[in-house]
C-alpha cells in the first residue's frame, strides 16, 4: 500500500496485477490518495493478516481508507477505482481466486457506502495500473497498450 | 521438416547460460548420494559478481544474522548448502533470464522474477504435498519457460506478437501450436537439451503446461505446472500472453490441492518475492 499527496510528478504504480485486485482512491480538493494492490480476499490465519495486512482486501482495504483519511482525504469526496481480479482461463478446477477477490471489495464498499466510479476487472489479462496523484488520473495498461480508466 | 533442435542449431546465435548456472544445477538436482564435481564455494567464488550477491542475500537483514559473512564458507555454513545454492542460482540465472522478451511483452527483468516466483511456488508446494524433490522443483520452476527465450528466434517475432496479442478463447499453447506446428515448451526443451541441462529438467520444461497421465507421468511435472499458474495469479512474468493457459484439474487433484491451500501457497509465494525483490533493492543501492 501507498499513499501520498499530490504534487506535479507524483505518481504511484503497480505493476503486472494477475488475479490481485489493484484499488486506487483520490481526493480531488485535498489531492490525497492512495494505492493498495491486494492478493487474496481474506486470511484464514489471523497471524498471517497482522503481519501482511495489506495482502488481504478484508484488512487491507480499511488500512488504505485509514491512511487516506488520516492524511486529509474525506470519504464523501473521494473517487475510487479497481484493475485486476482476472483469472486463469478455463478455470475448470475453481479456484476462482479473481473472483473472490472482486466480490469481497464489493461486499465491503456496499456495507460501507462506497461506490465505485471505474473499474476494469476480470478477463485474463495482465494490468499495469497508475494513480496520478496530481490530477487524479488513473490509467491502466494491457498488453502495452495504455488507456485511462479515470476521468472518463 | 526440420525438428526444432535443428533448427536451433542452424541458428547464428543462441540464447546462452553462465556455465555457473548449469554447475549450479547440477549440483541442485543431484541425487543426496552422488558426491562429485566442484563444491559449492568453489562454482560461487570463480564469479566474482555472484560471490558479492550471495554475501549480500546471506548477510541480508531476513536471515536475522547479527555478525556480517565475509566469505563464501562462512555463509554456507550459516544457511547451509541448500539454501546457499537457491540464492546462488537466482542470482547467476539473472543474465540469462532477465533479458527483455519483446515477443511476449516482457521488459527488461520481467522473465526472471517470472521464473523466480515459479521456483518459489514450485517449491513450496514440493514442500507441502511432500510430491518431488524441492530442490529440484525450484530448479525446474525457474527453468520452465526459458523457450520464450527463443522462440522468437525460431519464429517470425510479429507472427508470434500477433498470435500472443490477439483476444481469443483459446489458451496459448493452442494458439502457438496452430500457428507454428509447436509450441515454446518444445522449443524450452529443446534449448535445455542444447544447453546440456539434466533429463529431468527438459521433460519438465516440456510438460509444464500439459503434465501426461501416462508412462511419462511424474509429481515433479504437476508440481512445476502448478506451480507456473500460482506464478501468473501473482502476476509475476505475465505479458502479452497473460494468464490464458489451462490448469489441469487431474494435477492439482493429484497433489490435494484445495482453495485454502493455495491461497497459502500464494501468501507464501508473495513474501518469498518481496523479501528476495527488497534484497535485490538493497543490493543495488549499496552497490
Amino acid at each position: 500500500m501507498k499513499c501520498g499527496q499530490g504534487e506535479a510528478g507524483g505518481q504511484i504504480v503497480t505493476h503486472a496485477l494477475g488475479s490481485c485486485i489493484g484499488l486506487t482512491v483520490w481526493d480531488p480538493v485535498t489531492k490525497v490518495g492512495g494505492m493498495l494492490h491486494y492478493m487474496l480476499a481474506q486470511s484464514s490465519d489471523r497471524a498471517k493478516a497482522e503481519r501482511s495486512p495489506f495482502m488481504y482486501a478484508t484488512s487491507g482495504i480499511p488500512a488504505l481508507f485509514r491512511e487516506v483519511y488520516r492524511l486529509g482525504g474525506t470519504k464523501e469526496r473521494l473517487i475510487v477505482c479497481a484493475a485486476g481480479g482476472s483469472e486463469i482461463l478455463d478455470d475448470k478446477v475453481g479456484f476462482g481466486i479473481g473472483k473472490r477477490n472482486h466480490t469481497m471489495m464489493r461486499k465491503l464498499f456496499w456495507k460501507n457506502g462506497i461506490a465505485i466510479h471505474a473499474e476494469d476487472t476480470g478477463g485474463c489479462h495482465a494490468r499495469h495500473l497508475t494513480l496520478d496523484l496530481e490530477t487524479g488520473t488513473v490509467s491502466i495498461r494491457i498488453k502495452s497498450e495504455d488507456r485511462i480508466l479515470w476521468p472518463r | 521438416m526440420a525438428t526444432i533442435e535443428q533448427i536451433l542449431k542452424s541458428l547464428d546465435r543462441l540464447p546462452a547460460i553462465p556455465v555457473s548456472v548449469t554447475q549450479l544445477i547440477s549440483k541442485l538436482c543431484a541425487p543426496d548420494d552422488e558426491v562429485g564435481g566442484d563444491s559449492t564455494t568453489a562454482i560461487v567464488m570463480r564469479d566474482s559478481a555472484l560471490t558479492a550477491d550471495v554475501l549480500r542475500a546471506a548477510n541480508s537483514a531476513a536471515l536475522g544474522f547479527h555478525v556480517e559473512a565475509t566469505s563464501i564458507s562462512e555463509a554456507l555454513s550459516r544457511v547451509g548448502e541448500n539454501h546457499l545454492l537457491k540464492i546462488a542460482l537466482a542470482h547467476a540465472s539473472h543474465s540469462a533470464l532477465g533479458v527483455p522478451i519483446e515477443e511476449y511483452g516482457l521488459e527488461e527483468g520481467d522473465a526472471w522474477l517470472g521464473a523466480l516466483a515459479g521456483a518459489f511456488a514450485a517449491e513450496e508446494i514440493s514442500k507441502a504435498t511432500g510430491q518431488a524433490d524441492p530442490n529440484v522443483a525450484f530448479t525446474a520452476g525457474l527453468l520452465r519457460d526459458i523457450g520464450k527465450l527463443a522462440m522468437g528466434l525460431v519464429v517470425p517475432p510479429y507472427e508470434l506478437i500477433s498470435v500472443l496479442s490477439v483476444d481469443s478463447d483459446e489458451d496459448v499453447i493452442t494458439r502457438e501450436q496452430a500457428a507454428f506446428g509447436f509450441d515454446h515448451t518444445q522449443v524450452g526443451a529443446a534449448l535445455g537439451r542444447s544447453w546440456g541441462l539434466p533429463e529431468t529438467l527438459m521433460h519438465s520444461i516440456r510438460f509444464h503446461h500439459d503434465p501426461p497421465e501416462d508412462d511419462y507421468a511424474d509429481p515433479l511435472y504437476d508440481v512445476v505446472h502448478c506451480g507456473d499458474h500460482l506464478s501468473m495469479l501473482l502476476g509475476y512474468g505475465v505479458g502479452f500472453d497473460g494468464l490464458n493457459y489451462k490448469l489441469h484439474v487431474r494435477a492439482s487433484e493429484k497433489l490435494g490441492l484445495d482453495r485454502p491451500m493455495l491461497e497459502d501457497l500464494l501468501a507464501n509465494v508473495r513474501l518469498r518475492m518481496e523479501e528476495f525483490i527488497e534484497q535485490e533493492n538493497d543490493t543495488r543501492h549499496t552497490a
